[in-house]
């Protein structure tokens, strides 16, 4: 034990950053020990956080390249496997262009191996790079970016505690990210009043002063009708609207007519709820909006986000301590990688691809000549796999998962089989591994070092604490060495993820002064944006003015939308779905955690116990869940938690997604995965 | 540190760090576990009773009481007879043949606090629902009950004259 | 005293000041010598039952409620805490306590505290003995009062309230504040 190195690294799983103190000896990672001294979590961990040395040495990681071959997968050295996915992808862009390749990149890797994927994919020629948070807050970056000019977190998460009233749309903190939760206690030790605005009875709801319990996807109709409420009260904060805001006419008449009474008929949220969330909310001081999957997960995600933009600016609730806007990231890094530009219509930066200036900056940035990069966005994640097999031709993933992630997943799998060339680059033989003709292992969290930008934009650094398994290397590693093969050597001459850094200060402004010396002296890292090595970095966005061109946030409009598919006589359910606190994601982690999936280890379906009497079903019995694209089945847990008429399940086992809908948002192309119309049939026996 | 832990189970959010820590300082064995009653968690752990029966029932007293350490298990005595768990009001203690030692129950990190570190799941639980310090906890739980408003004097836990409400319509006339 | 039913002591908070005196009174009182100048010498220290909590800026006393229908009560496994019918109070009975401290977690306003050396949890025992409990007596301002008169007070403002509303007047604070205490 005293021999034993603490080295403090990042959490791996959500968007809050937890540190957590690896026990290193003699090369092996012995135990954690809580990280008292940080100001981030206070020595605190959640479940998935604890579990995280399970997947270190996981006896499944993958220690050596595998190639499919007609005999089955077989073993073979990293010359024969990058050589053979420089020459497929060399092949397909041959044959058939280089936007007949796609590269999927991943918010579980650090902004360093982010950059270099994108810049991989832009230097063969193709825009065609996306990263999973298309699956979960495209809609804040299209929603916030042009309201407020950036779409990111305004306050740190610390802030909350400072808040007056909490209000979380669509948001479960409780269970998806139970370390912030603490500040959400704190808060309410302090007398703040929390509203939440769920379908379900989540555990944030247990402690909410008022629990909207609204039918899935009809967020919208709630947020115009307090908006309504908040105008027809004069409960707005006038001098605020006046000085830093535009627009505020239309939104006044376009919620004009958005009654409460209305709303009440849409949600099934009384509507004296509705008046009383509104004026709670706006006559608080100091107030934070907190929204999740819960409103972005929709074909009205964009619109639902504006609305909740325009919540907190008619109400003076953004740019001050303790009032803020809340996007709350899933992963680890999510945002990291969105401002690293691993988005299809994004360069680094949040540049538009379809900015001439932003194009020839870049090219001249990169050495590319100019015209080199396409001015129309590439293919988003969910249009990659429409498109695989078709246009796409190859494609390589790095740490993703769409098989389990992507709705109607059955589609999924049966593009991606069409593919010429599937590479994986994961931890674990996943389930879309299982379809690649070349698969790689790769690094985990603390075998390679490199930063993360959490949830409030807070860019830490997480060093390397021991070796990987076997042969396994680190993204970054592989992305480079791949473009050597590829003959692109001269763009990517980098030893180490502090060169990438290097070059990310250059090129992303709000990254300037944010160099790898100081982000490991730094105790809770530093928040964008951060242009050069004195500043102390950002923590709340929007003090003074908003990061538009004229400096005032844009109010938009709200125009309600129903659901695509609302229940009917033979889909007489509506199924959610969302996360429980001992799974994370495709659950290609958390599902192999030995004590994380002993006590979650089924696919389950909350149902009300009314709906349960209908269909005749007891807790624990087996049901099948019928959807117009399929079915799957799971255990029926009864449950007051969800509203009659709602089923909700949990998406971390593959099963679930293969019958989510595949609605996109038509701005930010974001799936519709929190509705879908669908139907219970009892089956025979216990279990699964 | 009190001899047992405080668990306010108002605030527990069902999140499993404390088992999943637990699992983590000891290795295997369920030493805390979450109950659920209608979807609502408490966690249940031993609780340390000064006066407890499975010491009571103990034949060869390998379960003694102290001030510190609260319930502790004389390993070398215990001859895996079960009746401590037979005895165990709260269910909260088992005896497993198999493992070394065999009663599998809360000592309270005894290992840990040795070195000075705090038990794990109170160092871990994001919510403070687990605390060593009962004091701090039950006068937390006075703060935040519901009495002020009941009285008529309504809570004002934050500082400022006029409401937010009565200002803006102020400002609007 | 045993065998009559004991009046509950009420909180009227609007009077509360944060004096702090109830606190004293209730630790003299349950000390061994049960005089203030031996009492605070004692070792341990004698325990108040009553706590002063300071919130933002409305002070306000805790004490057992004596539930009629307690959570302690109910979270206890071996009856040492019960709710006796005849004196309507919650009592405990240490020869039974086996020092689990469920009380402790249970109790809603958090005012069972773990014990030192006289029994594994205090709480109040409404002074037993005393026809008026020892807080109720020190308390200077008369927020502290027993059920009786707390009930007769709210009548009389309530039937105020009414006598002004119908023919105007001054406030009821100030006729309160003119009239008796």
């Amino acid at each position: 034990m005293s021999t034993a190195i603490p080295v403090r690294t990042v959490c791996p799983y959500c968007a809050v950053g937890c540190h957590l103190d690896l026990l290193v000896e003699n090369g092996r990672v012995k135990g954690l020990e809580y990280a008292v001294d940080s100001p981030v979590n206070a020595g605190r961990l959640c479940a998935k956080g604890h579990a995280a040395l399970e997947i270190l040495y996981h006896p499944d990681r993958l220690q050596h390249p595998i190639q499919r071959s007609p005999s089955g997968w077989k073993p073979v050295s990293w010359d024969h496997a990058l050589e053979t996915a420089a020459e497929k992808i060399r092949n397909i862009v041959t044959a058939y262009g280089p936007n007949a390749l796609a590269f999927l990149s991943t918010a579980k890797g650090t902004n360093e191996e982010n950059y270099l994927v994108q810049k991989l994919a832009r230097v063969v020629g193709t825009h065609n790079v996306d990263h999973c948070a298309r699956l979960c807050h495209a809609s804040t970056l299209t929603g916030l970016g042009p309201m407020l000019g950036l779409g990111a977190a305004t306050n740190p998460l610390s802030d909350l505690s400072q808040s007056h009233c909490l209000f979380f749309v669509g948001s479960n903190p409780a269970e998806n990210h139970p370390v912030a939760f603490r500040w959400v206690q704190e808060a309410k030790d302090r007398g703040a009043r929390i509203l939440v605005a769920d379908p379900r009875r989540t555990p944030t709801a247990w402690i909410a002063d008022l629990h909207l319990p609204l039918r899935p996807g009809t967020d919208l109709a709630l947020l115009a009708a307090m908006l309504h409420v908040i105008f027809q009260e004069r409960l707005q904060d006038d001098a605020f609207i006046a000085r830093r805001t535009r627009g505020v006419e239309a939104l006044r008449a376009s919620v004009k007519h958005t009654d409460p009474t209305w709303a009440a008929r849409l949600t099934g949220v009384p509507a004296r709820d509705i008046v009383r969330a509104a004026r709670m909310y706006a006559t608080a001081p100091r107030a934070s909006l907190i929204y999740c999957m819960g409103v972005t997960q929709h074909v009205v995600g964009t619109e639902t986000v504006r609305a909740c933009a325009d919540l907190a600016l008619v109400t003076g609730h953004v740019g001050s301590l303790g009032s803020g806007l809340f996007p709350v990231r899933g992963q680890d890094n999510v945002q990291g990688a969105c401002d690293m530009g691993a988005l299809s219509g994004l360069l680094p930066g949040y540049r538009p691809v379809t900015d001439r200036e932003a194009r020839a900056f870049f090219e001249s940035a990169w050495g590319l000549p100019p015209g080199a990069l396409g001015a129309a966005p590439g293919l988003t994640v969910t249009e990659m796999e429409q498109a695989a097999g078709r246009t796409v031709r190859g494609l390589i993933a790095i740490g993703e998962n769409p098989v389990v992630t992507s709705p109607e997943s059955r589609k999924t799998r049966e593009s991606l089989q069409r593919l010429d060339f599937l590479v994986v680059v994961d931890l674990f033989m996943t389930e879309t591994a299982e379809l690649a003709h070349l698969v790689l292992p790769a690094a985990a969290w603390a075998e390679k070092s490199g930063s993360r930008t959490n949830t409030d934009r807070r860019v830490q650094w997480s060093p390397k604490a021991v070796d990987p398994p076997g042969e396994a290397r680190p993204d970054w590693k592989i992305v480079i060495d791949l473009a050597h093969r590829l003959g692109l050597g001269q763009f990517f001459p980098y030893g180490s993820p502090e060169d990438v850094l290097e070059e990310i200060r250059r090129i992303v402004p709000a990254y300037g002064g944010i160099s790898a010396g100081r982000l490991s002296q730094a105790a809770e890292g530093i928040a964008w944006p951060c242009p050069d090595e004195t500043h102390p970095g950002t923590p709340v966005l929007y003090e003074n003015h908003f990061a538009t061109e004229d400096g005032l946030a844009r109010l938009y409009p709200i125009e309600f939308r129903e659901p695509p598919e609302m229940p009917d006589a033979d889909f007489p359910y509506c199924l959610t779905t969302g996360r429980v606190s001992l799974h994370y994601n495709s659950g290609a982690m958390t599902r192999r955690s030995p004590s994380l999936f002993s006590r979650s280890p089924h696919l389950f379906v909350e149902i009300h116990p009314d709906d349960a009497a209908r269909e005749g079903l007891r807790h624990r019995d087996r049901v099948r869940l019928i959807t117009r694209r399929g079915s799957i089945e799971a255990q029926a847990h009864v449950t007051g938690s969800v509203c009659p008429g709602v089923l909700f399940a949990p998406f971390h086992f593959p099963q679930t997604n293969a019958i989510t809908q595949n609605m996109l948002d038509p701005s930010a192309k974001i799936p519709e995965f929190k509705t879908a119309a669908c139907r219970l049939e009892k089956m025979e026996g216990k279990g699964p | 540190m009190s001899g047992f832990l405080h668990v306010d189970f108002r605030r527990c959010t069902a999140c499993f760090a404390c088992e999943t820590a637990c699992r983590t300082a000891h290795g295997g064995g369920l030493r805390i576990q979450l109950a659920f009653v209608d979807g609502l968690p408490v966690p249940l752990m031993c609780r340390h009773c000064e006066q407890s029966p499975c010491a009571a029932v103990c034949p060869e007293h390998a379960l003694v009481w102290d001030q510190d350490h609260g319930v502790t298990l004389l390993a070398d005595r215990c001859t895996r007879c079960g009746l401590c768990a037979v005895a165990c009001p709260f269910g909260v203690l088992f005896v497993d043949p198999f493992a070394q030692p065999s009663v599998i129950k809360c000592d309270l990190c005894r290992a840990r606090r040795a070195e000075g570190k705090r038990p794990a799941c109170v160092l871990t639980c994001p919510t403070e629902a687990i605390t060593e310090e009962p004091h701090h906890s039950l006068r937390r739980r006075r703060l935040t009950t519901p009495v002020f408003p009941i009285a008529g004097k309504p809570p004002r836990p934050f500082q400022g004259g006029a409401s937010r409400a009565s200002r803006k319509r102020n400002d609007m006339v | 005293m045993e065998g009559t039913v004991r009046e509950r002591v009420m909180v009227r908070l609007e009077r509360c000041v944060g004096c702090r005196s109830c606190e004293m009174a209730c630790r003299v009182a349950h000390s061994r010598s049960g005089i203030l100048r031996d009492a605070v010498c004692e070792e341990p220290r004698p325990l108040r039952r009553i706590f002063v909590e300071q919130a933002a800026d409305s002070p306000a006393p805790f004490l057992c409620r004596h539930c009629e229908d307690a959570p302690c009560v109910r979270c206890c496994p071996t009856g040492a805490l019960a709710f006796d019918e005849e004196s309507r109070l919650v009592v405990y009975g240490v020869e039974r306590c086996i020092g689990c401290h469920a009380c402790v977690m249970a109790c809603p306003f958090g005012v069972i505290q773990p014990g030192r050396g006289d029994g594994y949890v205090v709480k109040c025992d409404r002074c037993v003995g005393r026809e008026e409990p020892a807080c109720v007596e020190a308390c200077p301002t008369k927020a502290l009062v027993l059920e009786s008169r707390f009930l007769s007070e709210r009548r009389r403002r309530t039937a105020i309230q009414f006598v002004q509303a119908a023919r105007g007047g001054p406030r009821v604070e100030d006729m309160l504040a003119s009239g008796s205490p």
